[in-house]
């Protein structure tokens, strides 16, 4: 047990905060706001603490609240524009944030080292923490399925006019899932800054973007389970596909399509929703439940 | 005891003059009827009350609140809850999810207890999950519970919606087609709810084709044609009054 | 020397142009966002590199490209959004499976060029320039104008004056409806997206051209600007996607050269911050935007 630690410990440390930000990511979509933001939160988060630390000497702890912070705030702004457009909409402004995020920490170069980054941040992270920060993530999040909150999050992923009608102030919601989106980025962002002694904008771009929109893909949009296994399937494929190390981008592209296509609710989501159909019981005049195809997260 | 009022209300779709300076009382503890021909208008005034569409003109009251240009959550919230007539329910949740999130508006647990997992949280969730499902006996479907929406014939799905709508006891609920594609059996058990809910103080509008249904049910119907109201009072004397028969054999002949 | 940037602006943004001319036709008719686009003007570039690399004169690799990527474009809809089409609410899926498309189409450009920048011989067009008014135009830059002009000239022929162009909007409000009137919708997709592939590829062969340098990431700020672009011109909106190309040309040269380029790129995503808020539809798009909760 010990030496598959040892053995493997940059790959789960790796796997805990793409789980972060899947959790990031996901709950955003669960709540029906198309947003791809979760790379420019995280890239926030980051710059936040490094600099923090790096510059002013900030103990890591603060240093990591300010990211939060700064995680929660610049995602509340957002949310305002954010909540008068929809879909695709959503998706391309969000893009745009992230753009805005990199071409502005390039250009300050003095504030942020601009294309070489910041580099010497004290590596303080290790599995543990980082462990102990995807458990409360799940712990918030799986408070939110069990409460209220949850209830109204799916509501608005399905259908907002019936929040709506409902009495759900849909705005403050949709803002309320933005901003825990924002937090979780932003917060895992630092972490990230923390284990892998430098951070440059690169790490922050199109491929971010990319990694945790596939995580939560591959696993599903909707259960706990869904980025978990997301991030799983993300670490194990190159490690199980290393004589395709060239061609890893072909690998990544096909099970995207696959996936998508032909389990659209994702790994997680499926077995998840498998089971539950497994638990119940089941008079014979029902008819099965409509496989997949008008489940989606966006409308 | 509270009441809906609408006075002199208009909505026009540029030069279409979809609902034309209608006026219209639906008081608590009465069941009444707003019937028809298909493309009165009917639906347009639910969507005026609801906060959907802005009025182009007129007013909308309950008791003294003006609710005219509140959002359709707000108008929720003052107590107002609706169906859809093309049934909108969450279609991935359970039939029981679905009841429960009609509850929204009496949850007493704010957000960070939410967030938290409070002990308190978790037990109005259980509290409210008894309630959705004790509420689904009565609509005779608890059966159900554990299936997804989407996957339930259409009449039951009507049952669950209007359970949805009913949950956090509002003051007035505007039911929409509430037994269409039901038989005499089914319409019969409804109606007895119907007669149940005004008895406890709520204030009904039933909008419907079925002119018999109506006059069974309500003490005070009226009658939208091509956007105006052409008529209003007890179902006896409105169902013989000649310009609604004329309007409805004139229209679609729906008023079986 | 303004108007030296200016006119530097207005070629690159023709060049724009050629590129969301495609992706805006896409989401026009069936309301998805093609990120494999970026991917496909990546392979015109190449496809033109290496035919000329083979001995092919200019002009007949250029063909060759456009041709290609206009295949490889139909090909991309049979891959990632046909099956989606079936299922409805496709609209988050395609970007995941386009995004799939993208990876696969750079990793084996990348494998292919073995990582490396490649670049077009020295005179493969012929270095030649005119002067007036104390402005400097290229040969190259006064061919990509006049080439632009008349694609585009010729594409807002074939949408609004040919029955090609009715089909389109038939499927684009209604595919039942029009496949009761006899028109084939997966004939119309696969027009579209050749010539949005067609399109993309022989933007992808001039900028190589231009610039000089073709890698097998060069799509992605290019796939980036289109949003800009569709979005300021309105998504889906043909003419819009011009005049938007040609003025974000324009500011992006105007602020690289007063500004800084990490500036002008700051510049240019918060401009399309901006229109999505004010004019969520664009300078001429129609497409509908949506506020929920509130009266209409």
């Amino acid at each position: 047990m010990m030496s598959f630690y040892y053995s493997y410990q940059p790959l789960i440390d790796f796997f805990l905060i793409a789980v972060g930000l899947g959790y990031s990511q996901q709950l955003a979509l669960r709540a029906g706001v198309f947003s791809i933001a979760t790379a420019g939160f995280s890239a926030l988060g980051a710059y936040a603490t490094a600099i923090l630390v790096t510059r002013y000497g900030v103990p890591v702890p603060a240093a990591i609240l300010v990211s939060a912070v700064v995680g929660m705030a610049v995602s509340y702004v957002l949310s305002v524009p954010l909540a008068r457009l929809r879909g695709a909409f959503q998706a391309i402004a969000t893009l745009a944030f992230v753009q805005v995020v990199i071409a502005l920490l390039l250009y300050f170069e003095s504030f942020t080292g601009g294309a070489i980054g910041i580099s010497g941040i004290p590596r303080v992270m290790n599995t543990g923490w980082l462990l102990l920060a995807v458990l409360v993530t799940i712990y918030v999040i799986w408070s939110i399925n069990r409460t209220s909150v949850g209830r109204v999050f799916n509501a608005l992923r399905q259908d907002d006019s019936v929040a709506a009608s409902l009495g759900v102030p849909i705005k403050s919601y949709y803002a309320l899932a933005f901003v825990l989106s924002g937090l979780i980025g932003a917060v895992f962002g630092a972490l990230r800054s923390l284990y892998v002694f430098n951070i440059e904008p690169v790490d922050f771009g199109f491929h971010a973007m990319v990694a945790s929109l596939t995580v939560v893909v591959l696993g599903g949009r909707n259960t706990l389970l869904g980025p978990i296994a997301g991030a799983l399937i993300m670490a194990i494929l190159p490690e199980l596909a290393r004589p395709l190390a060239e061609n890893r981008g072909i690998l990544n592209g096909v099970i995207l399509i696959l996936v998508i296509t032909f389990l659209p609710n994702g790994v997680g989501d499926e077995l998840v929703y498998w089971l539950r159909r497994r638990l119940r019981r089941a008079p014979k005049t029902m008819s099965k439940r409509k496989e997949g195809a008008d489940v989606v997260a966006a409308d | 005891m509270s009441s809906l009022r609408i006075e002199d209300a208009c909505k026009y779709f540029g030069g279409l003059k979809a609902v034309d300076g209608i006026n219209m009382t639906v008081p608590a503890g009465r069941i009444t009827g707003l019937i028809g021909p298909n493309g009165a208008g009917k639906s347009t005034v639910v969507n005026m009350i609801s906060g959907v569409y802005s009025l182009t003109r007129g007013e909308v009251y309950l008791d003294e609140q003006q609710l005219t240009r509140l959002h359709v959550d707000e108008v929720a919230r003052c107590g107002i809850a609706r169906t859809f007539q093309n049934i909108r329910l969450l279609p991935e949740e359970s039939v029981l999810d679905n009841v429960v999130i009609g509850y929204f508006r009496k949850q007493r647990s704010g957000v960070m207890s939410s967030l938290m997992g409070l002990p308190a949280a978790l037990a109005e969730t259980r509290r409210l999950r008894e309630q959705a499902w004790e509420l689904l006996g009565r609509f005779g479907i608890q059966k159900y519970a554990d299936y997804e929406a989407g996957s339930l014939p259409y009449g039951h799905q009507r049952r669950v919606e209007m359970a949805r709508s009913i949950a956090a006891a509002p003051r007035v609920v505007m039911l929409d087609e509430p037994v269409a594609g039901m038989n005499e059996v089914e319409s019969a058990e409804m109606a007895e709810i119907f007669e149940d809910l005004a008895r406890s103080g709520m204030g009904l509008l039933l909008i419907e084709h079925n002119v018999a249904f109506v006059s069974r049910l309500c003490s005070q119907v009226y009658v939208l044609d091509s956007g105006r109201m052409i008529a209003e009072g007890p179902p006896e004397a409105v169902t013989r009054d000649p310009k609604v028969i004329e309007a409805y054999i004139g229209g679609k002949a729906d008023a079986a | 020397m303004l108007l030296q940037q200016i006119l530097n602006g207005t070629v690159s943004g023709a060049i724009y142009a050629l590129f969301a001319l495609g992706f805006t036709l896409i989401f026009g008719v069936q309301k998805l966002l093609n990120l494999a686009h970026g991917a496909i003007f990546m392979a015109g570039a190449f496809i033109a590199y290496y035919a000329t690399a083979q001995g092919l004169p200019f002009w007949f690799a250029l063909l060759l490209a456009t041709i290609a990527t206009g295949a490889i474009s139909v090909v991309v809809d049979f891959v990632a959004f046909r099956q989606l089409r079936k299922s409805g609410h496709a609209e988050f899926a395609a970007i995941v499976t386009s995004i799939g498309v993208d990876l696969i189409l750079m990793n084996i450009a990348q494998q292919v060029s073995n990582t490396k920048v490649l670049s077009f011989p020295f005179g493969t067009f012929p270095v030649k320039f005119f002067s007036f008014w104390g402005m400097r135009i290229s040969l190259l830059q006064l061919t990509i104008l006049g080439l632009v002009l008349v694609l585009v000239l010729a594409l807002a022929y074939y949408i609004n004056r040919t029955s090609f162009g009715r089909q389109v909007r038939a499927v684009s409000s209604n595919e039942h409806a029009s496949a009761l009137l006899g028109i084939s919708a997966a004939a119309v997709y696969r027009q579209t997206f050749f010539i949005a592939g067609a399109l993309a590829g022989l933007a992808g062969v001039l900028i190589g051209l231009s610039f000089n340098s073709i890698h097998f990431m060069m799509g992605e700020p290019f796939l980036l600007q289109a949003f800009v672009v569709v979005v300021i011109g309105g998504l889906g909106s043909l003419q819009g996607a011009v005049v938007a190309a040609i003025l974000i040309g324009i500011v992006q040269s105007l602020t690289i050269a007063y500004l800084s380029s990490e500036l002008s790129t700051a510049i240019i995503f918060a401009l399309l911050f901006v229109t999505l808020l004010f004019f969520p539809n664009g300078l001429f798009g129609r497409a509908g935007n949506y506020a929920g909760g509130s009266r209409r």
